[in-house]
């Protein structure tokens, strides 16, 4: 009997019933879209927040050699210190490895381009693009003891012209920055020869290399001005087989705190010294906080937007059927069955809001996601739960008023003839 | 029929100061017995029965039911006690629009303790709607929907009846049907006490109790004083 009543008094009041579920599913589905998006984004946004450069920057210690007796000092020297490039596999062996998204080394030199009077000062760049690093001891049996990095896993945000170089053998191919593009008036598919000119006392020793243009990069930074090839192309230029001079790291570190990264890694390699990237490490926690709160605060809007919307349809409720409730009142119908209508009603209100909710929202993330963070939500089945349960709570605090105006109703006043 | 079965001592009933709505009513109801209250509108006569039906409580003064005194009885208490001891029949019906006939009778039951849509369909077959059962209030008439009221009033076995107004919004002939069956209830025992201002239908009664300005005047002496106004 309690269904039947519950049910026709429901069907009876469709339209009433609609509002106050409609209330409740934006509401719902509000906070259904911002959390998927804020679970999912924490963990894409990572990702996609690395694509604005590499987080960690490893360099040689950078401390003064003392040369001399001790006591007897000639003088510090700052001397040109380098890495080797046969430990670099030792990043991929700290504990947070899985953390590391890629990492690339880096090997400077300032070359130069043209002939004659035309003869241009660049910055080459020799670097990985696509190479396979061999793990040579894993930190666990498990570990693939092969590990694909380079520039383009740390950069994949660079913004290429033409082609990256994908053959980690390649030695006649390059990639140029735009700026160097445009002084040295070089297209995609052009040669040119940089030389480097070595200091033998007075002595130049020149050496040359030819290189053809692949691929035109424009990242807005000093990449323009550079020059990029494979690593042992530089290597060889310079004389400085298996040198490098920094490493530069991406970790996707939203739960590992990058301090243990820069620890681990200096314990790695000892002779290096790992510094993080302060200022964007930080920027990055604050935006995804900042993301984070108000999300947190629009969902708490949304929610009271329910709670409102529920409430005023209750209200209203119980004013139009104060008659009925008075009657039933009268014919023995004790508090607590009419407190149990109302309450099942709002459940009800909130669990048909809370599941078409979730659904909107799912749709709702999907906007958001592709408009604000260009990426797609993944639905989350935990959601589900939280968005009938919130909505579910909503109703029902949104009730509690109503309700007590309903009980308070005296079947002598509303039942009194006229 | 001289077993006392209500008893109101001294009454008084008040909305603030100035409204008096009952004035010190003193009032025995024998067992059986069908009472009539008569008076001009807003002389406190649906006050005083609301009263003695446990839905409004006195200001001042004692109510005892089947020596129960129901004055002291708290908000829960009175609502268990009447829908144990009495039955309303409302001027206006009441009936809940989206439940039918059927259900509407079952609701009582259902308040009062389990539903039994067989002693339901009985009841209602009684007031002469057994061909009724599933319709809805606004497709009967209003002598139909005052007879699923009596049904409802009926379902739980109470022993006493309270009427206000039942035939005021009836014509002559439905109200005719629904006083044959108020009779017929009078002589199977129940204790009815009918509240209209229709001389005519309060001389069915065994007893006439006039009520003005929120005292009682025995009817020999006030009828008089009616007929004046
Ligand atoms: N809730 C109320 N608040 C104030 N006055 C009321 C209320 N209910 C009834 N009254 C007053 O009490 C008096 C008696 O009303 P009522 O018992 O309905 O009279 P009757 O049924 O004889 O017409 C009237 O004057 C009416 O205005
Ligand atoms: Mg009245």
């Amino acid at each position: 009997m309690f269904l039947r009543i519950l049910g026709k008094s429901i069907l009876k009041r469709k339209s009433r019933i609609a509002i106050a579920v409609i209330s409740v599913i934006i509401g719902s589905a509000i906070a259904t879209a911002l959390l998927s998006v804020s679970l999912d984004v924490s963990e894409k946004v990572g990702i996609e927040f690395r694509k604005y450069g590499a987080n960690l920057m490893v360099v040689p210690k950078s401390d003064t050699i003392q040369v001399g007796f001790p006591g007897v000092e000639f003088g510090s020297v700052t001397e040109q210190r380098y890495i080797n490039e046969s430990d670099l596999w030792k990043i991929k062996t700290i504990y947070w490895r899985n953390n590391v998204l890629g990492f690339a080394p880096f090997l400077y030199q300032v070359v130069n381009v043209g002939e004659g009077a035309e003869r241009q000062n660049v910055v080459l760049a020799g670097t990985y693009f696509d190479k396979n690093v061999v793990v040579l001891q894993p930190y666990s049996p498990h570990d693939n003891p092969m590990f694909i990095t380079g520039i383009q896993k740390i950069s994949p945000w660079w913004s290429v012209n033409g082609f990256w170089i994908t053959d980690q053998n390649d030695t006649t191919n390059s990639m140029i920055g735009i700026k160097v593009a445009e002084t040295l008036h070089l297209r995609i598919g052009d040669s040119y020869t940089i030389h480097y000119d070595e200091y033998v006392g007075d002595a130049i020793n020149e050496t040359s290399h030819n290189l053809t243009v692949i691929g035109i990069i424009e990242t807005d930074g000093y990449e323009d001005n550079q020059i990029f090839v494979n690593l042992q192309v530089a290597q060889e230029l310079t004389h400085r087989p298996g040198k490098i001079h920094t490493i530069q790291v991406s970790a996707l570190c939203n739960a590992c705190p990058v301090e243990a990264f820069v620890e681990e890694i200096q314990a790695n390699i000892p002779y290096v010294e790992a510094r993080t990237v302060k200022q964007l490490a930080s920027a990055e926690m604050n935006i995804l906080g900042k993301i984070e709160n108000m999300m947190f605060l629009i969902t708490i809007v949304g929610l009271i937007a329910s709670a409102l919307g529920v409430m005023t349809t209750m209200v209203t409720s119980v004013i139009e059927r104060q008659k009925e409730i008075g009657l039933m009142k009268s014919v023995g119908a004790e508090n607590k069955k009419i407190i149990s209508l109302f309450l099942s009603e709002a459940t009800i209100i909130g669990i048909i809001g809370g599941i078409l909710g979730y659904l909107i929202g799912i749709l709702l993330a999907q906007f958001i996601g592709f408009s604000v963070f260009s990426m797609s939500i993944t639905p989350r089945f935990e959601v589900i739960p939280i968005s009938i349960g919130l909505s579910v709570g909503v109703a029902l605090l949104a009730s509690i008023l109503p309700v007590r105006r309903a009980v308070s109703i005296e079947p002598a006043i509303v039942l009194r003839g006229e | 029929m001289n077993e006392e079965i209500i008893r109101l001592q001294a009454i008084k009933k008040y909305y603030d100061e100035s409204t008096h709505v009952l004035e010190n009513l003193n009032l025995i109801i024998h067992k059986g017995a069908w009472t009539s209250i008569i008076g001009p509108s807003g002389s406190g006569k649906t006050t005083l029965l609301n009263i003695i039906g446990c839905l409004d409580s006195a200001t001042a003064g004692s109510v005892f039911i089947n020596d129960t005194e129901i004055t002291k009885l708290n908000q829960t208490q009175l609502t268990r006690f009447r829908r144990e001891n009495i039955g309303l029949i409302f001027q206006q019906y009441h009936l809940v629009p989206y439940l039918t006939a059927l259900e509407n009778v079952m609701m009582a039951q259902y308040y009062h303790s389990v539903i039994d849509e067989e002693k339901a369909t009985e009841t209602l077959k009684k007031v002469g709607l057994g061909h009724r059962l599933d319709h809805v209030p606004s497709h009967l008439s209003g002598g139909e929907q005052q007879r699923v009221c009596i049904a409802r009033a009926l379902i739980n076995e109470p022993k006493i009846l309270l009427a206000d107004e039942p035939t005021g919004n009836l014509d002559q002939k439905n109200g005719e049907i629904v006083l044959n069956l108020i009779r017929q209830l009078h002589t199977e025992g129940h204790t009815i006490i009918l509240v209209t201002h229709n001389p005519d239908i309060a001389k069915l009664g065994q007893r006439i109790i006039t009520v003005i300005d929120g005292k009682i005047c025995s009817d020999s002496t006030c009828s008089s004083e009616i007929n004046e106004k």
